[in-house]
């Protein structure tokens, strides 16, 4: 039946592509039915927690989640017309209002979920291939995977906070309640054209293209991915994609690397063997953004202190925006070089404050002081104001909630409530806790408007940001509003390979690989959120190490790789290291991050199959030298009869030694499981 | 018939090879017979072309051999086939011996053997090379071996005796019990930049006159490992490994692997590797302590192995404990095969110590392998059927003639009574067909860009 659905869908497929619809058009169908060869599989992924921590950037797991914060309110320098010259302590957030002070504890409102499942997931994926004659084909790959919701089942709900604070208002699709696929661009269009999904389902096609092969040429023209470089996992000279990190986040078997991670996109691809030694690799392609996970979905990676970042890719008009690149290949037996070049967006684009386009008010206590002082205030139409706009005694905008609506946060049900949870969240995403403060200050003048001001030193920081999240009531706190935008770079590569030769057995025939990459000025997310975003030269290069060897007569040799990746300027994901080194994601006293010089990356993996390789047991481990660990031991199961069984560990351990803000593994902390899999292909 | 006239029994028999190898008896050269008049039939006493002769009538061309008379021919086996027929249910049909040289080999690569006899020698690198030291120009340089390295030089230079070759295969691997575990689908190509008979430039490829050969294997089917593939470029100096590089699906991209891992089952379940491609899977001087360890008269598959009957000449199956086992095989007694062995001597690990390889002293094509572990024990066997591809008025041509090829082959091993079997077909899933001297080989098959294109996307 499946066949039948599939062969029916792609038929349907081929007619819409491209067939004239004439009187030969069945004898046609029936021709490309006769060259059309379908596999398809059958996958169920389930992740078993194995930890007691859970995505602490989720609702509820926060570290600050179940603990009494004391808050205090403080007046704001902007709402008392006395110059710091007469009372010096005036013009800083260091005068605490009697009376308005309480103790948050984020638990008596929001439960701690508790999931044992991090991911149930069912995958079906279908693969055609036309031949049409000997110099044409068409390829197609579908792939559809539905997860059944187990995650959320007892997670938060917006739905349940509608009466709070104002509810969940504002954001982009996806909201709040957790939507495992949906991966929209602001205004709500996909990011992935040739994608279909919602909350539980995502189809797409990652492959659709036609492919036209002559002697030494190899064009391809449609949706595709393009995979480059010699490093695994580590991706100095892949760059012509993006990754898609909603399915199992970078947690899947590392040996499989981004092969279903890579986001595709339209394009056109011309391959060309030069010689017998030479190959040249040629790309347009429409540019597609990298996909991030939703908010309170397993995987996700923005902490739910902000709404899901407004992407900017349809409305900054990124999507007309074409990235292209060249890659030269030539191999020589025991060496080898490449050159690699592209001028594209970097995909993972750079995030901002924005603004929040809700109106919204203040809630609680602080807020009534906040309304009443907001509304005695001068509209701008006054002439006083008109002369010289003073926020002591000057208003913007005719209400509050229209002041917020142009503010990067607003009061929200559980939001983040107290300046330490505010410092934990900061350094878990590696930005600048009061430098994204003074940022919101500086770049929004509605913040400014609301009473908002520098804070010069992080205990006025703290005492303004606990001001602000008093204003959003009891039972409160802000969200923050964060956008996406995308710049333009150019990205030359070079490598060389050189394959060993030796008596000693052990250092005969390593192949080694040498990268690096070079960007002039890549544009990363400012650590403190500001506008104005950090330009960089950015160098990454990576060494690697491969071996096949024989360890006894018996079995097959095993496959060995060491890697060590060199980054000057971004962590494996590519953020800036200038936000290292701040606060814990799982709490600690707020500090500003002071950056750190480089990062540097080892990995050893491989794998070992049995005779006849039936089982095929495999490891891979990411060591972050600043002191954070992921180890993935796994193994392989091939019975036969389309029948595969996979199961891994994954290992999290961000707190090795050192520093754990220094490293990016603590990112992921929570994110220890056992993962299972099991593959069936017909 | 000589032998049944002179009344001999198998001992006598055995003997008699012994003196007929020996030179002793040998009616005329063989070599000399062949050119002379294309034929065998003059180098042989009639005893050495007859099945029947050897058991007094019990066993004639048409009958099957069976648990039930197998050993009336043991002798004439490599010991798993008889395992095979006693105690497996495998069942061989017997046919006439092939004594028409021409029939035992493609036409063009016959032809040149022929009219290039006495052009080769060994370098002082011990490759082959023309009396001016060039690159082989096509043919068997050795088609009179004296030498166990002389057989395997010719066989080394070109495995299927085409310039260019595309193999459909489907291959299949059976448990100890019987039962299939795993199919796979795949394409075999070759091409030889040199020694080439038919395609132009010939007898050399001028840009790649440095190399033996380009030689690819791609896994079609299943989806697990779909789009696996393998290119192998040999250098013509028969000491250097051939560069490797493969297609891995989970990477979307081609790698370099090492060169010298040769012994490695390529997918989940099968018992070939690499090294046992024709029993000369490795680049000559790689193995070593080549020896001829004597010769006899053989029962092997070397022609009617190609099924016309079936529209993509698949074979029917039978013996095991499912039935499918080994493919219906036809086989004919060999008059002479040589017998020779050799080490791998620049592979340490190797988990093979040795192997046994029978020559059919007409064409020099390997008729039966068995190689054996470190501890000397027997490890794989290997035995299949060529054969020309035409049968009563249907044929598969090659050029001007019916194709001739490998029709399939059994890899058995004897230590977990594993057994795959692979068959060469005409066609499979999307269009991959086997075919012969296309030069577009090369393009579709033996390059990075082409592993690119045939790779999972």
């Amino acid at each position: 039946m499946q066949k039948i659905i599939a062969r029916t869908s792609y038929a349907a497929a081929m007619l819409a592509a491209s067939v004239p619809v004439n009187a030969g058009a069945a004898n046609w169908l029936q021709e490309v039915w006769d060259n059309t060869v379908f596999t398809q599989i059958l996958r169920t992924d389930v992740a078993l927690r194995t930890t007691s921590q859970e995505n602490f950037y989720n609702q509820g797991h926060h570290p600050y989640h179940d603990v009494g914060v004391n808050r205090q309110a403080y007046v704001p320098p902007t709402l008392v017309p006395v110059p710091g010259e007469i009372l010096p302590a005036a013009d800083r957030w260091v005068v605490p209002i009697p009376g308005f002070s309480d103790t948050f504890r984020d638990s008596e409102l929001v439960d701690k979920p508790d999931n044992d499942f991090n991911l149930v997931t069912q995958r079906y994926e279908m693969t055609a291939q036309t031949r049409f004659n000997n110099n044409w084909k068409f390829n197609i790959r579908l792939r559809a995977i539905f997860d059944p919701g187990v995650y959320e089942s007892d997670n938060f709900r917006a739905s349940d906070y509608a009466n709070v604070a104002g509810g969940l208002a504002g954001g982009q699709r996806p909201d709040y309640r957790p939507s495992y696929f949906e991966a929209r661009g602001r205004g709500g269009r996909n990011l992935n054209p040739l994608e279909i999904s919602g909350r539980n389902y995502m189809v797409d096609l990652p492959t659709f293209f036609l492919e036209y092969k002559k002697g030494d040429m190899t064009l391809r023209l449609g949706n595709q991915t393009i995979a480059w470089g010699s490093s695994i996992f580590f991706r100095t000279l892949d760059i012509p994609n993006g990754l898609d990190f909603r399915r199992h986040l970078i947690l899947d078997r590392a040996i499989e690397e981004f092969s279903d991670k890579r986001v595709p996109s339209f394009g056109v691809r011309l391959s060309y063997q030069f010689s017998g030694t030479v190959l040249g690799d040629f790309f347009v392609k429409k540019f597609q953004p990298t996909i991030l996970p939703n908010p309170n979905t397993p995987y996700n990676v923005i902490p739910t202190a902000f709404y899901k970042p407004y992407d900017n890719y349809y409305t900054g008009g990124y999507d007309d925006e074409v990235d292209a690149g060249f890659r030269l290949k030539g191999d020589y037996g025991n060496w080898g070089w490449q050159f690699v070049y592209a001028s594209r967006l970097n995909p993972l684009g750079a995030i901002r404050w924005a603004e929040a386009g809700v109106n919204k008010g203040v809630f609680g206590p602080v807020g009534e002081v906040v309304r009443l002082a907001y509304n005695a205030k001068l509209p701008m139409s006054n002439p006083v104001c008109q002369a010289n706009y003073d926020p002591t005694i000057c208003r913007l905008y005719g209400s509050v909630e229209e002041a917020f609506s142009h503010a990067p946060v607003h009061a929200s049900p559980a939001g983040t409530a107290s300046d330490l949870e505010w410092w934990a969240t900061a350094g878990g995403v590696k930005a600048d806790g009061l430098g994204a403060l003074n940022s919101a200050v500086a770049d929004f003048p509605a913040i400014r408007d609301l009473y908002g001001s520098t804070a010069f030193n992080l205990q006025e920081g703290r005492n303004e940001l606990n001001t602000f999240f008093m204003a959003g009531g009891n039972q409160g706190g802000l969200r923050g509003f964060l956008q996406r935008d995308y710049h333009r770079e150019d990205v030359f590569g070079v490598g060389g390979s050189v394959v060993t030769s030796s008596e000693n057995s052990l250092l005969d025939s390593i192949i080694l690989n040498l990268e690096v990459q070079y960007t002039p000025d890549r544009v990363f997310t400012s650590p403190d959120l500001r506008k104005q975003f950090l330009t960089r030269d950015a160098l990454i290069a990576s060494l690697v190490a491969e071996k096949w060897t024989r360890w006894s007569e018996t079995y097959p040799a095993a496959y060995l790789v060491l890697q060590y990746q060199f980054r000057n300027e971004s962590d494996l994901v590519g953020l800036s290291l200038d936000g290292y080194g701040g606060n814990d994601a799982t709490g600690s006293e707020p500090k500003v991050p002071g950056g750190i010089g480089s990062s540097n990356y080892l990995v050893f993996a491989g794998f070992q199959p049995t005779p006849n390789r039936r089982f095929v047991f495999e490891w891979a481990v990411l060591l972050d030298v600043k002191g954070g660990l992921l180890v993935q031991p796994g193994v392989q199961y091939n019975p036969g009869g389309g029948i595969n069984l996979e199961l891994f560990y994954n290992y999290v351990n961000g707190s090795l030694y050192g520093d754990p803000t220094e490293n990016v593994v603590r990112r992921i902390d929570w994110a220890d499981e056992v993962t299972a899999r099991f593959t069936y292909a017909f | 018939m000589l032998l049944l006239k002179k009344g001999l029994n198998r001992r006598d028999f055995v003997k008699r090879s012994g003196q007929v190898f020996a030179g002793a008896g040998l009616l005329s050269p063989l070599w000399k017979a062949i050119a002379d008049t294309g034929d065998i039939t003059a180098a042989y006493p009639d005893e050495f072309l007859s099945i029947a002769a050897y058991t007094k009538g019990k066993i004639s061309p048409g009958d099957y051999i069976t648990a039930d008379n197998v050993d009336l021919v043991k002798d004439l086996m490599e010991p798993a086939k008889y395992k095979h027929v006693k105690e497996m249910g495998r069942r061989l049909k017997v046919v006439e011996t092939t004594t028409d040289y021409m029939r035992l080999g493609p036409w063009e690569y016959m032809q040149a053997t022929l009219s290039n006899r006495g052009k080769a020698r060994f370098d002082g690198k011990s490759n082959v090379v023309t009396r001016d030291g060039d690159p082989w120009i096509g043919g068997n340089p050795f088609p009179d071996a004296q030498s166990a390295l002389e057989l395997f030089a010719g066989l080394t230079l070109s495995w299927g005796r085409h310039d260019a070759s595309l193999y459909a295969i489907k291959e299949a691997d059976i448990a100890h019990d019987g039962s299939v575990e795993y199919e796979y689908e795949l394409v075999w190509a070759e091409l030889a930049p040199v020694a080439r008979n038919v395609i132009d430039p010939k007898p050399y490829w001028p840009k790649h006159m440095d190399k033996l050969r380009f030689n690819s294997i791609v896994f079609l089917s299943p989806q697990s490992q779909a789009g696996t593939s393998y290119l192998n470029i040999w250098p013509y100096d028969q000491h250097k490994f051939p560069y490797l590089y493969g297609y891995i699906p989970e990477f979307r991209r081609i790698r370099q692997f090492p060169t010298n891992q040769r012994f490695e089952p390529l997918v989940p379940g099968s018992s070939l590797y690499l090294s046992d491609a024709w029993a000369a899977g490795d680049p000559l001087h790689t193995w070593g302590n080549y020896r001829i360890i004597g010769r006899q008269p053989m029962l092997a598959g070397v022609s009617e192995g190609w099924n016309a009957a079936d529209s993509n000449w698949e074979h029917a199956t039978h013996g095991g404990g499912k039935g499918e086992s080994f493919f219906d095989t036809s086989v004919e007694l060999v008059p002479e095969a040589i017998i020779v062995e050799a080490e791998p001597v620049e592979f340490p690990r190797a988990p093979v110590a040795k192997k046994r390889v029978w020559f059919d002293a007409r064409n020099q094509m390997p008729i039966a392998m068995v190689s054996y572990d470190r501890k000397g024990e027997p490890f794989k066997s290997f035995d299949g059927c060529y054969g020309l591809y035409e049968d009563g008025d249907q044929s598969f041509m090659d050029g001007k003639h019916p194709y001739w090829s490998w029709c399939f082959v059994h890899a058995y091993e004897f230590q977990t009574g594993r057994i795959s079997r692979l068959e060469q077909v005409k066609e499979l899933p999307g269009g991959h067909r086997t075919s012969v001297n296309d030069p577009e080989i090369y393009d579709f098959y033996l390059t990075q860009n082409a592993m690119r294109s045939l790779g999972r996307s």
